[in-house]
């Protein structure tokens, strides 16, 4: 994992590669740490400085501590940060846990057709938080969601759902973020050995005692890292607590954050000092994880003969299960999104549905004008972006992993910073810090590439420090032994290892690619204007009804990244 | 021959291509000259051949004024850059701290961010033909004039509303009378930081009608959103039946005109806003960008702002084409509140306090 720390034990020692005679990972350590402190150290730097001034950096600015006094000193903001904690906490474990016991079904169990399970159980990360809030809203708002409306023909001002509150904020980020849990624990559950299973079967363990004993513990880091990341993602999200908290006045820390930088007179340097909470909030929960995963060489079961553990049959309890599953797929994704195909088709979401409501319009809008631009700009940004995005992630994760070279937990801890700061305030960072940039990057879609890698690399290290995690270092030291060199090792064996985590990587780094607004949209210039652009701007002035047609074309076109991966794979399923 | 026949035909083409030049160029200076603009300045921006807006408006609505000014001015290519204000303010502010010119005309709605950018020179000193017709305070003479104004309103759904509520709107002539309103818990507000369209009917309410406004307000269980946008779905959607101040000509209208059922009013005064442009000090094309404020501040210009983006004229005479001018229901307010924004920004912290205190937001 991207957050755990290096191994400590002897053990653990013993399986890095002794970094004598050879210079190849210091070489490749020293550009990692330089291209993370350019691409991360300086935004969130300028964000730190820009806390304590009274103006934007390079402005004729004074250093102030009124920015932090507000912040921490006046008591204004216990209760957002009360809420904020609440909202992560609860999302990261709910998510975490809902996340768990699908991948743990979906992978570990004889259900019937698991690839497709697999496909469905991941489809509410294709749309951002943003769109499925909406769609819950179009599909449960206490009076105009569309269960209700239906409801009320029963029972007239009844209501048969409501999505608004804090319950409500929780379970859509659940619903959003379960599939990245399942993404990410796939491949560990995936990659567990058959043979301490198999060893406490034989000496006469029940399976619950193998999951308690064996999976679970083996799993730790994977579990701990999701709920975390989870629980930081959604204690920084703005966009659910507002809109779907405000009938119990939910205050939230990003929410605040927003109000500072999206409406004039806007006040960064307060936003930024706001930033520095949540920073510290989760460099906190950095530094507990990697306190209580100290030990990793436990977690490695993948020799040079790795042996798939066998599903389990499910026996009389597997019509429970997949109702279950049939279910869960219902409630999260088969109604929401049929409210986003159905209100992309209204010409505004109403109470009284009737046909005249009907058309066809917000289609021809979001394929018309410029639109097209940006949808081929999304292509080009998450195509290029997932490959760039994975394979620096990759080469960060192989540092810290793979070498005892002086300098990995550092490169370790910077990779990680990215996800300890609300995007939106990132991006201020990025704003102050890449503003200057010269040869026309600034404008271009390079400079949106840059900006995703810096966002984004914390998740391709994650994704793939789980796969090197579990691969022995026996493999690789011998090959070194034999006089290949380091990138001669990472082509012939870590790579080949690694490829589903790799393939993971790429495909959920390109969804957030596609979903990313809120560093974009202050980044973006005429030239590479994005879908996500255009969604928002559609959102702000027609409507949600507009907003739900891009985001099913947004939704498609993801939906055909995850095929070619498919294919690319060369599988029907990871 | 044949070097001679290719240098014949280059000849040519060269000829050509300067008639086309030379005539766009004069249909180019005239549609100048007819804007007060000197024949030096089309030129040179017809040289500088490009224009970058950073514009509150999006860019789908900002695109019917852009083509018809790049009409007239076909030697232009416009690229438009659009986002909400404070992004605007934040992306603007800091590239010009940086050094890096990007836009040569910037628009806002806060007048208070407008006299930041004034003091930090950053806006180019110029005056248009046809300034001296605004009224003062929708322009920062020499540095930011206005296209369009957005009122703030009282909107209603016209579904969820019964004949008492109808008669009750029909008779609503100030803000005094919005605050006897009979929607208890069926109405709908924007939070006070959201910018400069919420800071004033607050401003206004209190410094006018005290703070009994706010709590007759908050007494009724107001649902507190966090911008126009979200408010204007969920009104269009009947989720609630009545907006006590909002600018829906806007955020609205784009709903109305697709057959959402929504109506506004307007009491008085009218409480309006300014949708303004100027242009950068630092202007990578300011030839190009004092174009197009001239053009903005002409009677077709102002007209054209005003036809699609749903903001109001803010100049007098000017042919308001926009659809919801000709409804029966619709009148635009006959007096305006003189705001003082300067005084609204500094009290705007104290006002947030008490926001957050009256309406627990």
């Amino acid at each position: 994992m991207s957050l755990a720390p290096s191994p400590s034990s002897t053990t653990a020692s013993r399986r890095r590669l002794r970094p004598r005679h050879e210079r190849g990972p210091l070489i490749l350590t020293s550009v990692m740490i330089v291209l993370m402190v350019v691409l991360v150290v300086l935004p969130i730097g300028y964000l730190v400085y820009g806390a304590i001034r009274s103006g934007p950096p390079r402005s004729e600015a004074a250093f102030t501590l009124a920015n932090l006094l507000t912040i921490y000193g006046s008591g204004r903001f216990v209760e957002p940060l009360l809420t904020t904690l609440a909202i992560g906490i609860a999302t990261g474990i709910v998510g975490a846990t809902v996340g768990l016991i699908l991948t743990w079904v979906v992978i570990r169990t004889d259900i019937r057709r698991p690839g497709m399970w697999e496909k469905l159980l991941i489809l509410p990360l294709y749309l951002s938080p943003l769109m499925l809030t909406l769609a819950f809203m179009a599909l449960a708002a206490p009076r105009t969601g569309f269960l209700n409306i239906f409801f009320q023909y029963l029972v007239p001002k009844g209501v048969l759902v409501d999505v608004e509150g804090f319950v409500g904020v929780i379970f859509v980020l659940a619903v959003h973020y379960v599939p990245y849990a399942f993404l990410v624990l796939a491949a560990p559950m995936r990659a567990i050995s058959a043979e301490l299973e198999e060893a406490a079967q034989v000496l006469g363990s029940s399976r619950w005692e193998i999951a308690r004993r064996i999976t679970i513990p083996m799993l730790k880091p994977a579990i701990f890292s999701v709920a975390l990341i989870i629980g930081t993602l959604a204690a920084e999200n703005f966009a659910v607590p507002t809109l779907l908290g405000r009938a119990d006045k939910i205050k939230t820390i990003p929410g605040e954050i927003y109000y500072w930088l999206a409406y004039a007179p806007a006040d960064p340097n307060l936003a930024a000092a706001a930033g520095t909470m949540l920073l510290l909030l989760t460099m906190t929960g950095i530094f507990i994880y990697r306190r209580m995963t100290a030990i990793s060489a436990r977690f490695v079961t993948v020799t040079g003969k790795p042996k798939p553990a066998a599903r389990i049959p499910l026996g009389r309890w597997r019509p429970l299960v997949m109702a279950g599953l049939y279910l869960y797929v219902a409630i999260t994704i088969v109604l929401p999104m049929m409210a986003l195909v159905g209100g992309s088709f209204l010409s505004f979401l109403s109470r009284r549905l009737k046909p005249e409501l009907l058309t066809l319009q917000n289609y021809k809008a979001a394929l018309s004008g410029n639109n097209l631009d940006a949808i081929l700009n999304s292509l080009l940004l998450a195509s290029v972006g997932a490959v760039l995005v994975t394979a620096v992630g990759f080469l960060v994760s192989y540092c810290v992993q793979r070498t005892r070279v002086p300098g990995r937990g550092l490169l370790d801890y910077l990779s990680a910073l990215p996800i300890a700061v609300p995007g939106m305030v990132l991006a201020v960072g990025m704003l102050w810090a890449y503003v200057g940039l010269p040869f026309g990057l600034w404008g271009s879609l390079w400079m949106l590439l840059i900006a995703y890698l810096a966002r984004f690399i914390v998740h391709a290290v994650r994704a793939t420090n789980t796969s090197l995690l579990q691969i022995s270092g026996e493999m690789e030291e011998a090959a070194r032994v034999l006089g290949a060199n380091m990138i001669e090792r990472l082509r012939d064996i870590v790579m080949p290892l690694s490829k589903r985590a790799l393939l993971s990587s790429a495909v959920l780094v390109a969804i957030f690619i596609l979903n990313e607004v809120t560093a974009t949209i202050l980044l973006y210039s005429p030239r590479s204007v994005t879908l996500s652009v255009v969604t928002w701007h559609a959102l702000d002035m027609y409507g949600a009804m507009q907003a739900f047609a891009l985001a099913v074309i947004q939704g498609l076109i993801t939906a055909a990244l995850v095929a070619i991966s498919y294919r690319l794979a060369g599988k029907t399923s990871w | 021959m044949k070097p001679s026949f290719m240098a014949t035909t280059a000849a040519g083409l060269i000829l050509f291509a300067s008639a086309g030049m030379a005539s766009a160029q004069d249909a180019e200076i005239a549609a100048g000259k007819a804007l007060g603009v000197p024949q030096e300045v089309v030129e040179a921006a017809c040289q500088e051949g490009k224009l970058d807006v950073y514009s509150l408006i999006l860019a789908d609505e900002a695109k019917h004024p852009a083509t018809v000014f790049a009409q007239m001015f076909p030697c232009l290519d416009v690229s438009i850059y659009a986002a909400s204000g404070g992004a605007i303010g934040q992306r603007f502010m800091s590239e010009f701290q940086a050094g890096t010119a990007a836009a040569d005309v910037i628009m806002n709605s806060s007048p208070a961010f407008g006299k930041r950018m004034v003091e930090g020179d950053m806006l180019m000193e110029y005056v248009p033909q046809g300034a001296e017709n605004m009224d003062a305070q929708w322009k920062d003479e020499g540095h930011w004039y206005a296209m369009g104004l957005t009122y703030i309103g009282i909107g209603y759904n016209t579904d969820e509303i019964t004949a008492e509520d109808q008669a009750w709107i029909d008779g609503v002539k100030t803000w005094q009378d919005v605050l006897e309103n009979p929607f208890a818990d069926r109405l709908a507000m924007v939070d006070i930081r959201a910018g400069g369209s919420t800071h004033l009917p607050y401003y206004y309410l209190k410094t006018e009608l005290g703070d009994q406004s706010w709590q007759a307000l908050a007494d009724e269980n107001p649902i507190i959103f966090n911008g126009i946008n979200p408010l204007a779905d969920q009104l269009a959607a009947g989720a609630f039946a009545f907006v006590p101040h909002a600018t829906l000509d806007t955020a609205v209208n784009k709903r109305r005109e697709r057959g959402a059922p929504i109506a506004w009013k307007f009491p008085e005064p009218g409480l309006g806003i300014p949708y303004f442009m100027g242009i950068a000090s630092n202007a990578p094309h300011p030839n190009a960008a004092k174009l197009l404020m001239s053009w903005s501040l002409s009677p077709e210009g102002q007209a054209t702002w005003v036809a699609r983006t749903g903001l109001a004229p803010a100049m007098p005479g000017i042919d308001d084409q926009r659809d919801v001018a000709q409804q029966d229901w619709y009148a635009l307010p006959e007096t305006v509140y003189p705001a003082d924004w300067d005084k609204i920004e500094a009290e705007l912290p104290a006002l947030v306090e008490q926001f957050a205190q009256t309406f627990g937001n």
